[in-house]
């Protein structure tokens, strides 16, 4: 051995040598671990936004495709390519858009998206995806159910036969006096109870005082007895009406209910005129209509109002 | 170089080996413990805007009733984002027009819900200890369908 060789020392720098591998390969593995947990933790989270939104449009584009066609597959068709529209396509890169119909009470559609999220850096730890799951169920229909309902009763004369309002620009329309509408321009009142017409409760239903929150079964009987002169509800609704749309229920020549349609008020004469100036509104979502209990082949008509909203 | 001479000169060089380590292990302990700090700040701030999202939307299709945000879907998804984002809580719901406006009475569909929610982070970096927990705070709104 010669004099400067250090030979006792060897073994030892050695395992140093070695300690410090190790603590470099942990120190390594959190912090890929933590940088991984910031980058792709994050980007998960915004790809479940993400997904959200697309489970929410496609459910709501399923749902109101099967309004329109009442068929399920084409109804499933446009839920899919919605989420594909989105950039969740059925089928592709792990992705399953699950898409379900209940039409028990209009129609429901649930969409369901499962995917995967493409870990960057927890791929070296072992995980490479992560699952993201969302899911919406959108209801559609043509609404059973009015929450803050007016107090007019038109005539299904005043809608085409596919439902389209035949009045969407200001028009009159009077009071024939008679318990239901007796022609498409005509109208009556009603406080959604049975017998007379409480004209207080329509006065307050006017003014606002008196929310009525109505379910009517199609083909329910609503007609109510009009008799009596009505000028100050004419008055009032001039004076607080203007502007305002509200649901009215829309009966048959017999009075028997077809289904809610939304009228815009514009104003009213009273006198001798006796009558409110509006118009239908059509292809019309109003948020004061809902489906509340319509099981299939009770559902009302459409009559320029629908249902369309996220119920889960 | 005799052998006392060569031991002298080992001792310090392990002296001065030992301040480098005090000095590297400091820098190198200060900037892995702040790496680890960002990145749970950072996910703390993503997930809490992920949870003030989701929680806006189970309110806006679930609203409660009589109180904006009292349905048990709403209680359900905040406990469910509670388990991401530790500390999470919900400090309003407010019902709020289109242009962000109060909205006073009953949240009818069309208004739209503000969901705002807080978190705090606790730095693990000694350096940042005086500052105290951090607080985090969001807002998201959606409409009551």
């Amino acid at each position: 051995m010669s004099e400067g060789a250090p030979m006792p020392d060897r073994p030892h720098r050695r395992a140093e040598s070695g300690q410090i591998l190790v603590v470099f390969a942990l120190s390594l593995m959190i912090i890929i671990g933590m940088v991984g947990l910031a980058m792709d933790g994050g980007a998960t989270l915004a790809q479940r936004r993400d997904q959200q939104t697309a489970a929410d449009l496609a459910a709501l584009a399923g749902a109101n495709d099967y309004l329109l066609t009442n068929n399920a597959a084409e109804s499933i068709d446009r839920a899919r390519s919605v989420s594909a529209a989105n950039n969740f396509t059925h089928g592709t890169g792990g992705t399953n858009v699950g898409v379900t119909i209940d039409t028990s009470n209009g129609v429901e559609v649930t969409v369901a998206v499962a995917s995967g999220h493409k870990n960057s850096f927890l791929g070296a730890l072992g995980m490479a995806t992560w699952p993201v799951t969302t899911q919406a169920t959108a209801l559609a229909g043509f609404p059973d159910n009015a929450s803050g309902a007016g107090p007019f009763i038109f005539s299904i004369g005043a809608f085409e036969n596919d439902g389209t309002p035949k009045y969407q620009t200001l028009t009159s329309f009077g009071e024939g006096n008679s318990a239901i509408p007796t022609s498409e321009l005509d109208f009556a009142w009603t406080n959604y109870g049975t017998g007379n017409v409480n004209t207080t409760d329509v006065d307050n239903i006017i003014k606002g005082d008196l929310v009525i929150d109505k379910t009517v079964t199609y083909g329910e009987y609503i007609g109510q007895d009009n008799s009596g002169n009505h000028n100050f509800l004419y008055d009032d609704v001039n004076t607080y009406a203007p502007n305002q749309d509200f649901p009215v229920a829309v009966v048959d020549a017999n009075g028997n209910f077809m289904g809610w349609a939304t009228f815009h008020v514009v104003g009213a004469t009273g006198g001798s005129t006796k009558t409110i100036q509006g118009y239908f509104l059509a292809s019309y979502t109003s948020s004061r209509l809902t489906v509340s209990s319509c099981s299939s082949g009770a559902c009302p008509r459409y009559l320029g109002s629908y249902v369309l909203k996220l119920t889960n | 170089m005799t052998v006392p001479q060569r031991a002298r000169r080992r001792d310090r060089d392990g002296g001065q080996g030992i301040v480098e380590f005090a000095l590297g292990i400091t820098v190198f302990l200060m900037l892995f413990i702040g790496l680890i700090d960002l990145a749970r700040a950072a996910f703390l701030y993503n997930g809490l805007s992920d949870a003030a999202q989701a929680v806006a939307r189970v309110t806006s299709v679930h609203p409660g009733d009589p109180t904006l945000g009292s349905s048990p879907e709403t209680t359900t998804s905040v406990t469910a984002e509670g388990r991401l984002v530790p500390g999470l809580a919900v400090t309003a719901y407010d019902c709020v027009d289109i242009s962000g406006a109060s909205v006073t009475g009953d949240c009818k569909p069309g208004s739209w819900v503000k969901v705002s929610v807080r978190t705090s982070f606790t730095p693990v970096l000694p350096l940042l200890s005086p500052f105290g927990p951090i607080t985090f705070t969001m807002s998201s709104s959606a409409k009551i369908q």
